[in-house]
């Protein structure tokens, strides 16, 4: 039964990596294999989480309020009304309610997340000065004597005394104007900056000219920044995805999944080496 | 007879002391308060009392019953120079007051031997029911090395509740976002808004017109998310815009969808625009169809449409995931114009990298407005800029206050932290 897996993961591991090459018939098998069998995964998904679970399960239970389910199943089920031309207007009503309560629940979200959240971390002093107060003092001073015992005590624990220390330098950056309190302020004004210039690239009211222009200029560097930064992580997750998979190929090349991997590649290269050869002729036979 | 009232005296008095053993021990902590947890899902209580001079010795314990003469249950602890009530994680507009003078604990179960109870019942699997809240006793134990403290047993249920107090803050800002938009809407009706140019919505011209010139399809695609998304949301308007240039020249649009309502809805809305355009007779319900929920099955499905059908154009609108790139990638590679438009921000760098135009988020939402030109939608365009330059005037003024806070000296502090004034809690809400 292993190797069957093995030979299965094998094939259609390769027939999609063949679309590489271009479209041919190994492609399209693992394409309709692939719709067909997340089709048929959905609609049992669908009849067994929604239908029995939240419908059928709930009209059979024993609770006082069951019937309020068939509100929203008589709304999902307005949808079915587009079948028939003359009434297909109900299905209307459906989408307004999904339109409308998809409405109700993203905009206090997208305020809270997208606008307060933002704007209450952006709003910071651009320059912070040292707390002189006994308060900020005393905590260094703790901070720093719990820094030399973990030093003292625990000289091979070096994850312990990285963490006391990492305590103190925080600590220190408060009561006093260290390089961390420094570091501190830069992040914030270029996090100010960032903001201030990347709302103003979206700014669709105004020409984006003079002030403004410069000022959207910086805003989309930002941006581009961001972009490339973004686009380097991501490419470095999907190779490792790349990987697992080459490493499972690997794997199934050994003699006990029946040499998988290697058989089933050579078999798909003399296979697309034949189809191109036909269809070479067959399109000089066009052309002749 | 001296001996039995002795005797009697003794006893009543041992007895005495088993009823309350160290009552007299500790002083009587001050201001015990057993409440409901305001603006919640009836699931959690709230106990508060003032700060004792002893607290650094002292132990409290929300003990809980179901009934009044118990068996009492621990429901939460605290050591006395913990748990105050600014930390309870209300906004300044709810709770008690914010100070370190009173502690404060909220309570949403109890253990009971190893098994751990909440107030609110469970809800029952199989009847889909949940049991009514019983009513609770709760009291409060001060515990130290001196000596022991109960307060009076509180009969108390906890209630659900309708309005969260709590996102006041989020409920005003809409109101006020709501009515600019409103009030811009009015004036777009009145006069044309002006709206910047976007590079990527002038192409949509030229892609529909070399679509016709080519006799070759546009693929339309509406994103990942369901239509409760915003993406999906303004790609469906986008579609609608694009589907009347469609309908006027006469070309074929293909819309493959990965959600059965979005593409309901988008179907609605092709008609609408076929309508619109004087070619009804033209619509085809079946240029919007349904390939499969899956991300990687729809990808490879519409991925083989690409590249056999050689669209002259590619849109991508909505919000995606990891298909980003195998589906723009594959759509160059097939020569088509490709614009594309997300608010994905981790999907942007593909899109910028794949294709020919694409609508950095925000451009996405402006983009039906833009191509349309209609009131509403400018209206409410210009009024979502008038947001952001409230929210960009708020940014400017509260990091000056904060910057010139570090600078001087308020009621004695220095660097005073204005970032604890009330315009913060009310922006941070809870």
């Amino acid at each position: 039964m292993e190797i069957v897996g093995a030979w299965i993961a094998v094939g259609l591991t390769l027939f999609m990596f063949s679309f590489l090459y271009k479209d041919n018939p190994f492609y399209k098998v693992g394409e309709n294999l692939y719709v067909g069998i997340t089709i048929g995964y959905f609609v049992i998904q669908l009849w067994y989480k929604t239908w029995i679970d939240k419908v059928w399960d709930v009209l059979t239970g024993q609770a006082h309020d069951r019937f309020v389910i068939l509100i929203p199943v008589l709304i999902g089920a307005l949808l079915l009304t587009r079948f028939v031309p003359k009434i297909a207007w109900m299905s209307r009503w459906a989408f307004a309610f999904v339109i409308g309560y998809g409405a109700g629940l993203a905009i206090p979200a997208t305020l809270t997340t997208s606008v307060v959240i933002q704007a209450q971390a952006t709003a910071k002093p651009l320059v912070t000065m040292p707390d002189r107060s006994p308060g900020a003092a005393k905590a260094t001073e703790n901070a720093k004597a719990a820094y030399d015992k973990a030093k003292e005590g625990a000289a091979k624990e070096d994850e312990k005394i990285r963490a006391a220390r990492y305590r103190y330098e925080q600590s220190r950056s408060v009561s006093e104007y260290t390089f961390l309190t420094a570091y501190r302020d830069f992040t914030t004004i270029v996090i100010f900056v960032g903001v201030f210039c990347v709302l103003f690239y979206f700014f669709f009211s105004i020409e984006h000219r003079g002030p403004v222009r410069a000022f959207s200029r910086v805003g989309i560097l930002f941006l581009m920044i961001y972009f490339g930064a973004s686009y380097g992580n991501t490419v470095m997750g999907r190779l490792s995805l790349l990987y697992g998979r080459v490493l499972d190929l690997k794997d199934y090349s050994r003699q006990m999944y029946g040499f998988a991997t290697p058989v089933i590649l050579v078999l798909m290269i003399a296979v697309l080496a034949a189809l191109h050869v036909k269809n070479k002729g067959k399109d000089e036979g066009h052309a002749a | 007879m001296l001996r039995v009232l002795w005797l009697t005296a003794l006893a009543a008095g041992i007895a005495a002391a088993q009823e309350t053993p160290s009552k007299a021990a500790l002083p009587p902590v001050e201001g015990v308060a057993f409440e409901d947890v305001p603006a919640d899902n009836g699931a959690a209580i709230q106990a508060t009392w003032k700060k004792m001079p002893n607290d650094a010795e002292v132990t409290y314990r929300i003990m809980v019953a179901t009934s009044e003469n118990g068996p009492w249950f621990l429901a939460a602890e605290t050591p006395g120079t913990e748990n105050f009530s600014q930390d309870d994680g209300y906004p300044f507009w709810m709770g008690p007051p914010k100070n370190r003078e009173l502690h404060y604990l909220a309570v949403d179960g109890y253990q009971a031997g190893e098994e751990r109870v909440t107030l609110m019942p469970p809800e029952d699997p199989k009847t889909k029911t949940r049991k009514p809240t019983p009513d609770y006793w709760f009291k409060l134990v001060a515990e130290s090395p001196a000596g022991s403290w109960e307060s009076p047993a509180t009969k108390l249920k906890p209630e659900w509740n309708l309005f969260n107090w709590a996102r006041l803050n989020v409920f005003l800002y809409m109101l006020a976002f709501a009515g600019i938009i409103l009030a811009f809407i009015q004036i777009a009706r009145g006069r044309q808004l002006f709206i910047r140019r976007i590079a990527g919505l002038d192409a949509v011209d030229e892609a529909v017109g070399r679509a016709t010139e080519m006799g070759k399809p546009i693929f339309y695609l509406t994103g990942r998310n369901g239509i409760t998304d915003v993406s999906t949301v303004a790609a469906t308007l986008i579609l609608g815009e694009i589907a009347k240039k469609v309908a006027t020249y006469d070309t074929t649009i293909k819309v493959p969808h990965t959600d059965p309502i979005v593409m309901a809805v988008c179907q609605e809305i092709t008609r609408e625009s076929y309508i619109a355009a004087g070619r009804p007779d033209s619509f085809k319900p079946d240029s919007n169809f349904f390939v499969t929920d899956d991300q990687f099955g729809y990808t490879a499905a519409v991925d083989g449409m690409m590249v056999r059908e050689k669209p002259a154009a590619c849109f991508y609108m909505g919000y995606y995931y990891a298909e980003s790139l195998l589906l723009a990638e594959t759509g160059a590679s097939t020569g088509a114009i490709q614009v594309a438009g997300t608010d994905a921000d981790h999907q942007l760098p593909f899109f910028v990298t794949a294709c020919d135009y694409t609508l950095i988020g925000e451009e996405l939402y402006a983009a039906g407005a833009y191509l349309s030109k209609e009131p509403v939608l400018v209206g409410t365009l210009r009024g979502q800029d008038i947001g952001k330059a409230v929210i960009l005037a708020a940014l400017l003024v509260l990091t000056a206050v904060a910057t010139i806070g570090q600078w001087v000296t308020v009621g004695g502090k220095k660097p005073y932290k204005w970032s604890e004034i009330w315009v913060f809690d009310f922006l941070k809400g809870s």
